[in-house]
């Protein structure tokens, strides 16, 4: 078993330990009578892809709250019914999400026919997602609802009842080897690692290979922009403000490429290529402590710590496999924390104002 | 006054910094031998002795300020000065604890340093004194005003950066204090001269109104709950502590307000202004045990004042009284504006003289400790009852009133009802099995055991009635409760709470 499906199971076991959790607990509040739908319901439906989602349904009432009063309109129950939609999805290959929508119907407890239309998102969710509607049919003994989703993309969706276990779904092929995370090389572990022994020349390691997280991607991962803007706004939030670009420049065979930089005491810097980039080798030439993000980055990025007091400066070294015209754009974009000093830490006015000043952190747009 | 300064050197002493010597006694240098650790140790110790000395000069020129103003209070000849004086060495000691507060928080190593110099001083007795914040100086901050104190060191370090204590501080942190403008300080130091107002001894009713003393007294929790979601700055305390007077004038009744208020101003108080005897509690559905906080009294009474200040209470958010959050949502103008609202509504749906029936009734009705109505077979809350009434008006509700029986008398029909058993207890006996461990009480009357008394909180006689419940046995006594087959009896009073038990004749 590769480590990306022992990595995949665990995710899934964990979500469904607490959709269980949610059921078992729905069982025991809810005690409805035999021909209610309501309750809280885990499944998952098929749109190119399975997706697993949570269905919470309770029935519209008539009744009215006057404060921590609740009275009965005339009228009695009707068969409008309403819920929340949560469904889950990935990031990226590490980072899994959810989102939820409402939606509100029709139940009929006769024929057990139901139909449910999506109403609003609820709490943020990304732009490329859309809310579905569903209609089918409860099993009376099973309890199980089935059915299908009401878009042209999608088929079949199933839920269980409380109480009961949700099947395991068929193993998804694994990965091509080409894209899969791989656990020998640094710049494709599902984790961070610590590269100080892998880069000493003495190892005769190979260099890194570029690699973008989103190369390695499941069908149905959902990006809400590019690989640059997820590592700008991680560095940001791990209050990291932008000290500047090198842009790596090729010797005349167009296969070899170089950038000066320097480290202060501990930076983070990540590489960017606009262009053909597959088939790009990197290495950092420094005498420091590093640590390779692996895929927990969207774009390659390395933590340098420096020995020495006062900085070192380095070269960061680039190769093509296969020369390309035109050559790759390559920038490395340098990082410094602005948390960790203690009492020299900057105050949050003068954090805002060091991100303000700062520099993008970006390959310009007329590279891209 | 004491320089704040010397404080600072005390310390630096104490520090383990030593730069420039030889720390090796055996290569000769041309350096100075570094200290032994007896050296360093001594130092410490001698700044220790220098900060308790300080400590101690402090405290003597705050109690004198204090004296000298309480002397001049309320007008004498010597009054302006004398308070200016007192706010000065008030204002000294809001630094001093500052300065102890602000480097990593009220929880952090920097806010201990008073308590560690006190192990060599012999002034902390215990491991726990040390991590406590100190009290040193002056008695520590007032209790009343600990809340705001401790809300507006976390604004400053927020300000600061610092959004958790044992984030060491930015060193202008001290300097950002002393200049502080905003309404933590106010807010703080409003609740800090009204502690000192309330505990200068003289009696308070004399000196301010009931709406007075009324707003004050709700302004530190009502800062409180206004600081929950971090502000910047908090807003203007004051005007929001009149605004919730003015809503509960509208929602109760001024006369009725002002007469809540002043039987807590007439209330004896204890040396910090809390009651000298705590009150019972009982706020709409909300019923606690005895608290010393002004406050719940007002509410307690003005709540049921009337059948509308109970219909009213009666409204109040539910959840909001759960998990300890009852402070919050009473502090809250949102809750009792919300509680109003559903008060007019129900008026418009009902009818005022309904709900007021309805109210007036439960109100009247005596309630067991779980907020229900004594007797009442069901155990309803009261809100079901409230409900049941409104819908119903011919809903009739459990008199309160119980059947009261002797224990040597049992009947087959006393199981499932709620009675009051009268006995005198022979002995109580703790379950052997865990858990939980039940406490029997038997009765003379009932030799056999037929009719018991039994509970599942044994800890609460235990701590009521000493560890061999000398306090019960041998005493008359009555049990009210449900009456069900416990162990080898035939029927027990099922306790739950000390209240269902009553010792005659104390």
């Amino acid at each position: 078993m590769t480590d990306l499906t022992q990595f995949e199971n665990s995710m899934l076991r964990a979500t469904r330990f607490l959709l269980s959790l949610a059921i078992v607990l729905s069982a025991a509040w809810a005690q409805n009578p035999p021909n209610s739908i309501e309750g809280g319901y885990a499944g998952r439906y098929h749109c190119g892809h399975w997706t697993e989602f949570y269905l919470q349904i309770k029935p519209i009432s008539n009744a009215v709250s006057i404060g921590p009063l609740t009275f009965d309109q005339p009228g009695g129950p009707s068969d409008g019914i309403s819920g929340v939609l949560q469904f889950y999805f990935s990031r990226s290959i590490i980072k899994r999400d959810s989102a939820s929508y409402s939606v509100t119907g029709t139940y009929d407890a006769k024929t057990g026919g139901f139909h449910l239309e999506p109403k609003s998102w609820i709490g943020p969710h990304p732009a490329v997602l859309e809310m579905i509607g569903m209609e089918g049919t409860r099993d009376p003994a099973s309890r199980k609802l089935m059915g299908k989703m009401l878009s042209g993309k999608c088929d079949t969706f199933e839920l269980f009842p409380p109480g009961t276990a949700v099947p395991p779904l068929p193993p998804e092929p694994p990965q091509p080897a080409e894209i899969a995370p791989n656990n020998k090389l640094p710049e494709r572990r599902l984790g961070p690692s610590n590269v100080t022994n892998y880069l000493d020349p003495a190892s005769f390691s190979p260099d890194f290979e570029y690699w973008v997280t989103a190369w390695s991607d499941r069908p149905g991962t959902v990006h809400e922009g590019e690989p640059i803007d997820d590592v700008v706004e991680q560095m940001k939030k791990d209050k990291f403000a932008c000290l500047g670009s090198q842009r790596v420049t090729w010797d005349a065979s167009g296969l070899k490429g170089t950038a000066p930089d320097k480290v202060t005491i501990t930076e983070r810097f990540v590489v960017e290529c606009v262009g053909d980039c597959k088939n790009v080798f990197y290495r950092p030439y420094v005498g420091a402590n590093v640590t390779h993000f692996g895929l927990t980055s969207a774009l390659p990025t390395m933590q340098i710590k420096s020995v020495f007091l006062g900085g070192t400066s380095f070269k960061w070294n680039f190769s093509l496999k296969t020369k390309t015209q035109p050559a790759p754009d390559i920038y490395i974009h340098r990082w410094r924390p602005l948390a960790g000093w203690g009492p020299f830490d900057p105050k949050p006015a003068e954090v805002a104002r060091i991100m303000a000043a700062a520099p993008p952190c970006r390959a310009p747009k007329n590279s891209r | 006054m004491t320089k704040l300064g010397s404080f600072s050197i005390a310390w630096l002493l104490s520090g383990p910094a030593c730069w420039g010597c030889n720390p090796h006694p055996l290569a000769p240098s041309w350096d100075d031998p570094c200290p032994t650790i007896a050296d360093r140790l001594a130092q410490a110790g001698k700044a220790a002795i220098d900060f308790k000395a300080n400590v101690v000069k402090m405290n003597a020129e705050i109690s004198g300020a204090r004296g000298r103003f309480w002397k001049a209070f309320p007008n004498g000849p010597d009054f302006a000065t004398a308070e200016a004086a007192l706010l000065n060495e008030l204002w000294q000691k809001d630094m001093y604890y500052m300065m102890l507060a602000l480097p990593d928080g009220i929880t952090g190593f920097a806010a201990t340093v008073p308590n560690q110099m006190g192990v060599v001083t012999g002034d902390t007795k215990t491991s726990q004194d040390l991590h406590k914040f100190p009290t040193n100086l002056d008695d520590g901050i007032k209790p009343y005003a600990f809340p705001m104190f401790v809300q507006w060191v976390n604004a400053i370090r927020r300000a600061d950066g610092r959004e958790k204590d044992g984030m060491m501080a930015s060193l202008t942190i001290m300097a950002t204090a002393i200049q502080d403008k905003s309404n933590w300080r106010k807010s703080y130091e409003d609740a800090r001269n009204w502690a000192e107002f309330l505990s200068g001894g003289v009696d308070i009713s004399r000196y301010v109104t009931p709406q007075v003393y009324l707003v004050r007294q709700m302004e530190a929790d009502v800062a409180f709950v206004l600081g929950r979601s971090k502000p910047v700055d908090l807003p203007n305390v004051e005007a929001a502590s009149i605004e919730l007077y003015n809503l509960f004038v509208k929602a109760f009744g001024e006369k009725e307000v002002l007469a809540a208020a002043g039987t807590v101003l007439r209330t004896p108080k204890n040396s910090v202004g809390g009651l000298a005897t705590r009150a019972d509690v009982e706020i709409g559905t909300y019923i606690s045990k005895p608290s010393p906080n002004p406050f719940l009294l007002f509410l307690t009474r003005v709540t049921n004042s009337s059948p509308r200040g109970y219909a009213v209470a009666l409204m109040i958010d539910q959840y909001g009284l759960l998990a300890g959050k009852a402070t919050e949502t009473f502090n809250t103008k949102e809750k009792w504006a919300n509680a109003l609202a559903a008060y007019n509504q129900l008026t418009a749906r009902f009818g005022e003289s309904a709900v007021l029936a309805a109210s007036a009734k439960l109100r009247a009705a005596p309630k067991n400790p779980a907020g229900g109505i004594i007797g009442d077979p069901q155990s309803k809350p009261v809100l079901e009852w409230f409900q049941a009434m409104l819908v119903n008006p011919k809903t009739v509700i459990p008199s309160g009133h119980l059947e009261r029986y002797e224990a040597s008398a049992f009947d087959p029909h006393w199981l499932g009802k709620i009675l009051t058993i009268h006995g005198t207890v022979s002995r109580v006996v703790l379950d052997q099995k865990c858990c939980p461990i039940y406490a029997q009480i038997y009765f003379k009357e009932s030799p056999d055991g037929a009719v018991i008394g039994f509970s599942p909180n044994s800890d609460m006689f235990i701590a009521k009635y000493g560890r061999n419940f000398a306090g019960l046995v041998g005493k008359p006594v009555e049990m009210q409760g449900e009456i069900q087959q416990f162990g080898k009896s035939k029927g027990g009073v099922r306790i739950l709470d000390l209240s269902q038990v009553k010792v005659l004749g104390n």
